[in-house]
């Protein structure tokens, strides 16, 4: 038993001085020179000195984004797989692998699709909102997956009772499947979020790097994760600027991790308990 | 009135109902009968909620008002409201009671929406659930608990005026006290709706039954075993598998 015990600590023991490591680094070198002014200027030399202010409003505008398109997309996606395709045990597998499949798809991929579909056939060219329907590609089979296999084990009765009261589809999403599901939905929301601030590979062939300030959906802009990426490997001598571009980004993720934790603890969450 | 006509199910290959013939009437007519033998089946059959289930194959007749609804292709929606079904697990809908009314009168269409509070008024009224819930009508209905619950599911469906009430072993999940109240309530319904109730619970049956139908399996398919007026049913079977089941009554 203790050693079965000793060995868990042992294994997790190198994860945790590794998560210690990056994060001290962070904090430690990234604080260095931080001031508000950081937060409301543009970047200058190739953000090597100056601020951060118009990635930060292309990532808050891609993450939004991102959130609304794939929202309902995932949401009618797991409804139709659950009420139309799920009566065809062949076809139903045969979804759920491509959504399996899909969502282990490397993002560079969705990129250069992304690049192609939207920015070339659709002509929406190096823009956010190429940028934005890219991403909601890339979280779309994992968003569907969590949904679906949510609505596959809610009790039968449900589905039974809505055809029994012959309730129109719309008023069985609204009333039944969103309010049971807030969880999953949540749990999606909260994994395309995560996949958008975090995302660089998909994003580069899609929104591009320019780093002053958005003039439209249909400009390109840069993320943070981007910012990051490109001072750190691109510019010579943008280390520093990276460390306390990363060190902004760990408390946007934290911050938007708290304010989401307390308004599903306050709004979304407590009806159903 | 329902008439069966030589019914028969399958979900797939695998048969689950065999050669159903049977002409309900008014009062309560109660479903007996082992697990597994098709009962809750049958009864979903009978507004065509089985077409649900995957690959589901019928033949035969169910008559509804002289219309054959097994081959009814249109108006489904009305004939589920025509014959209402109430199921095992209580399942109100994770919205307020009053929203959980509301619905079936939006479904209905035919009430104005002023009168809507008078109508679920005097529907909760209906099945005693009234001075419960009265100061909570705008509370989630999954604050109830399961007797009320399912008082809440079966109000909801007598929202939409049914012809006829079918229940899916309503009380299966409830306490002796809920089972009864919903038992009177049955019986309150059935002077006006026939009812038509699947239940494992035999003393239930005798208690608020007119009429009995004890289902049985045979080879896997369930079908038909005695059908009659539940007094002589309980008292002269008249199969022997009729006997031996009644009998574990006593346990």
């Amino acid at each position: 038993m203790n050693i079965k015990k000793n060995l868990i600590v042992l294994i997790s023991f190198p994860i945790l001085i590794l998560f210690f490591m990056m994060i001290s680094n962070i904090i430690l070198e990234g604080h260095a020179g931080l001031s508000w002014n950081y937060f409301v200027t543009e970047a200058s030399h190739a953000g090597r000195s100056g601020g951060i202010a118009p990635i930060i409003v292309s990532t808050t505008i891609i993450v939004i984004l991102t959130l609304l398109i794939s929202t309902p997309f995932s949401f009618c996606s797991a409804l139709i797989l659950t009420l139309v395709i799920s009566k065809n045990r062949y076809l139903l597998s045969l979804f759920e692998i491509s959504l399996t499949l899909l969502s282990g798809l490397p993002s560079v991929v969705f990129g250069l699709f992304g690049s192609a579909f939207f920015g070339k056939t659709l002509g929406f060219g190096y823009s956010l909102i190429s940028g934005a329907l890219t991403l909601s590609c890339m979280v779309l089979p994992f968003y569907t997956k969590i949904l679906h296999d949510n609505f596959k084990i809610l009790p039968r009765e449900y589905f039974l009772s809505g055809k029994a009261l012959d309730l129109s589809l719309y008023q069985f999403a609204k009333n039944i499947l969103i309010p049971l599901n807030l969880y999953a939905i949540a749990a999606g929301a909260i994994f395309s979020i995560s996949r958008a601030l975090g995302e660089t590979a998909a994003l580069i062939f899609t929104s591009g790097y320019v780093d002053r300030y958005p003039h439209s959906l249909l400009d390109s802009g840069r993320t943070l994760s981007i910012h990051i990426y490109d001072l750190a490997l691109n510019i010579p001598g943008g280390d520093q600027a990276a460390l306390k571009a990363s060190f902004v980004f760990l408390l946007l993720s934290l911050t938007i991790n708290f304010i989401l934790s307390v308004v599903l603890k306050n709004t979304l969450l407590r009806g159903l308990q | 009135m329902i008439q069966v006509k030589n019914y028969y199910l399958s979900f797939g290959k695998k048969k689950i109902l065999n050669d159903i013939n049977y002409q309900f009437q008014a009062g309560i007519t109660a479903i007996v009968g082992p697990s597994g033998s098709g009962k809750s089946s049958f009864v979903l059959s009978l507004n065509r909620l089985t077409d649900l289930y995957s690959n589901t194959r019928y033949s035969g007749e169910i008559l509804f008002e002289d219309n054959n609804i097994l081959i009814q292709k249109k108006n489904l929606g009305k004939i589920r409201h025509a014959i209402g079904t109430v199921f095992q697990k209580p399942t109100p809908f994770p919205v307020s009671i009053y929203k959980n009314l509301e619905l079936s009168l939006i479904e209905l269409g035919t009430v104005e929406k002023k009168n809507y509070l008078e109508k679920i008024k005097e529907v909760l009224k209906k099945v005693s659930l009234w001075e419960d819930v009265q100061d909570n009508l705008h509370k989630s209905a999954l604050k109830l608990s399961g007797g009320q619950q399912q008082k809440l599911c079966i109000a909801r469906t007598l929202l939409l005026n049914p012809k006829i009430l079918i229940l899916d072993e309503p009380c299966s999940s409830l306490d002796p006290i809920s089972t009864l109240q919903i038992e009177e309530l049955l019986i309150q319904i059935a002077k006006l709706t026939p009812v038509i109730i699947v239940t494992h619970n035999l003393k239930q049956a005798k208690r608020i039954a007119e009429h009995l139908i004890v289902f049985g399996i045979h080879e896997g398919v369930g079908s038909i075993i005695e059908k009659g007026r539940s007094e002589e049913v309980f008292l002269a079977p008249k199969h022997h598998f009729t006997k031996t089941y009644l009998e574990y009554e006593a346990f």
